[in-house]
């Protein structure tokens, strides 16, 4: 072996070499300022200084500690039209169709368990920045398309871009209209939540976009968030987040956002590998487990042992579907939940040449 | 006394409440039906007022505080109205605004003089300080834009299609139907009692 090759792999075995392919891009993590919005605790389970990747114990969980019943949403939607406001901004409107399902697990006559669907909702949408317009003219608008046999289409208003934004930005625009669509998603997730309070439920993503406020009340809520965009853990904490092997978690920390609906959400967190392998980029194959701060404490008596319990059920109910692109980061109740939803939507295309119809644009020409 | 004369207002112009037809109310109609016009002025004060009123060719005298923003302001001359609300405002508020000025304008014509200059805190901050008929002209612009028929046919839906009625959902679905805030959805439904805190 040449004496370069030799160098080439010293270095690699010297700091941690692996092969990575091509995962999914990740959100940048937002940075720290002196307005965040989370305070975080680390010191949960263990010292900041002593935090290690910890193997889940086997235990099963005991009835109450896993999730029964799972809630997905879903939103395809693209910008279908563009107006000019009085004012010369161009103003995208996104055509969506969203929708929210929740399936139960139920125990068949054979021993196994299956799905039901209990909750299904589908709904059309278009949502454009509306505060331009006279308000008499997007009344009219609203209220013809909302009663229009053929597209039953519910007009939703954007959020106008922050003053520091130039209002004739095209990409500002649409990423507001996208952003209501998004929200008008989360309030059909809320709806699916709202029913069943008494049984155990998982949704997918953080806590407190679902739930907006806290409710202990009910029966134990899990987050599993895929994507990681906030910044709650400190230098030992994302080495020992990269150090995680399958079936590994983190210590459990506290996370309480100030800025949601309700005015504040305290979490119980922890990060959970759930999938390894070649060509796993470090900061993909794990989740984000949330479990509402109060029934931490007051339902399972901030046990770490329902921590394992409930960790291993999650890794028991990985996706194990090679040719799902998400596969190492989700869940298979919640992949049978987004496949259940998605036959349910009509093709954009179709949508969007019935709109064309309805406004006179031909092929979606001009007027 | 404002739901009567709301129901008469409608009647009389052919607008009645149909909780099957979706959307918001249409309030630019009822502008139509009483020859009131409406005017968004950005930064909306009393001199702006004042310059668009000359540039009309109105004729008129200085009013109020010149520099104080406002968020409603109603005015006439003989049998002409004009409302004005702040182009500056989301549309919610400039819709909830003119339907204030409306109400001053169906309420009020009698007592209010010239003009009703209506500050952001008038309209939108629940203030007990507040005066008799600026109370009254929310409660007009609440009931005209979030009618009680509406408000509860949509609470029975979801009663009977998903056998709860969140509040916070079904707040968020009737601003984004009725075109109003959430703020003001939110103080209605807790007027009408309307909706499950969970």
């Amino acid at each position: 072996m040449s004496a370069d090759r030799e160098v080439v792999r010293k270095f690699f075995r010297q700091y941690s070499g692996t092969a990575v392919g091509a995962t999914p891009i990740q959100p940048t993590l937002q940075v720290e300022d002196d307005e965040s919005n989370d305070a975080i605790d680390r010191t949960v389970e263990r010292p900041e200084d002593e935090w290690a990747p910890i193997i889940i114990r086997e235990a099963p969980a005991k009835p109450g500690e896993y999730p029964e019943r799972f809630i997905d949403g879903s939103q395809t939607g693209e910008p279908v039209l563009c107006v000019r406001a009085p004012r010369g901004w161009p103003i995208p409107m996104v055509l969506s169709e969203i929708g929210a399902v929740a399936l139960r697990s139920v125990a068949t006559g054979r021993g196994g368990l299956a799905f039901e669907r209990e909750f299904v909702k589908v709904e059309r949408v278009l949502s454009f920045v509306g505060d331009p317009f006279p308000w008499e003219e997007v009344e009219g608008f609203a209220a013809a398309l909302a009663n229009h046999a053929e597209l039953v289409l519910r007009v939703a208003l954007a959020n106008r871009p922050l003053e520091k934004h130039n209002p004739f930005d095209y990409e500002i625009m649409r990423s507001q209209a996208r952003a209501r669509a998004q929200q008008e998603m989360t309030t059909l997730e809320r709806l699916a939540l709202s029913q069943h309070r008494e049984v155990a439920t998982l949704v997918d993503g953080p806590l407190s976009r679902v739930m907006g406020s806290p409710d202990t009340a009910r029966a134990l809520v899990v987050g599993a968030a895929k994507t990681q965009s906030s910044n709650h853990l400190h230098e030992k904490g994302w080495r020992t987040l990269f150090d995680l092997k399958p079936g590994q978690r983190t210590p459990v920390y506290r996370c309480e956002s100030k800025g949601t609906e309700g005015g504040s959400f305290p979490v119980a967190m922890w990060f959970l590998k759930l999938a390894g392998g070649p060509q796993l980029a470090p900061n993909w194959g794990h989740i984000r487990v949330e479990v509402q701060w109060g029934q931490f404490v007051k339902k399972f008596a901030s046990d770490f042992g329902f921590v394992d319990r409930l960790s291993r059920w999650l890794i028991d109910a990985r996706c194990r579907t090679d040719s799902y692109a998400r596969m190492p980061v989700s869940l298979d109740p919640i992949v049978r939940a987004e496949d259940s939803l998605k036959p349910l939507f009509t093709p954009l295309a179709v949508l969007a040449n019935r709109l064309y119809r309805t406004a006179g644009l031909f092929r979606g020409g001009e007027l | 006394m404002i739901a009567d004369s709301i129901a008469r207002l409608r009647t009389d112009f052919g607008i009645p409440v149909d909780a099957g037809v979706r959307g918001p109310v249409p309030l630019h109609r009822f502008f139509d039906e009483i020859a009131l016009s409406h005017v968004a002025i950005p930064g909306l004060n009393c001199g702006r007022v004042v310059e668009h009123l000359l540039a009309e060719g109105s004729k008129v005298e200085p009013f109020d505080d010149p520099a104080e923003p406002l968020a409603g302001f109603l005015y006439f001359a003989g049998n002409f109205g004009h409302a004005f609300v702040d182009a500056d405002d989301i549309l919610p508020r400039r819709r909830f605004s003119a339907a204030h000025e409306l109400g001053h304008a169906v309420l009020h014509r009698e007592r209010m003089g010239r003009y009703r200059a209506d500050s952001k805190k008038t309209l939108f901050e629940d203030d007990d300080s507040m005066d008799e008929l600026e109370r009254e002209a929310n409660q007009f612009a609440a009931e005209l834009l979030m009618p009680e028929a509406v408000v509860r046919a949509r609470a029975a839906e979801f009663e009977s299609f998903h056998g709860c009625c969140p509040l916070g959902v079904l707040n968020y679905r009737l601003a984004a139907e009725l075109l109003v805030s959430r703020e003001a959805m939110r103080y209605r439904l807790k007027n009408l009692g309307v909706g499950d805190e969970r």
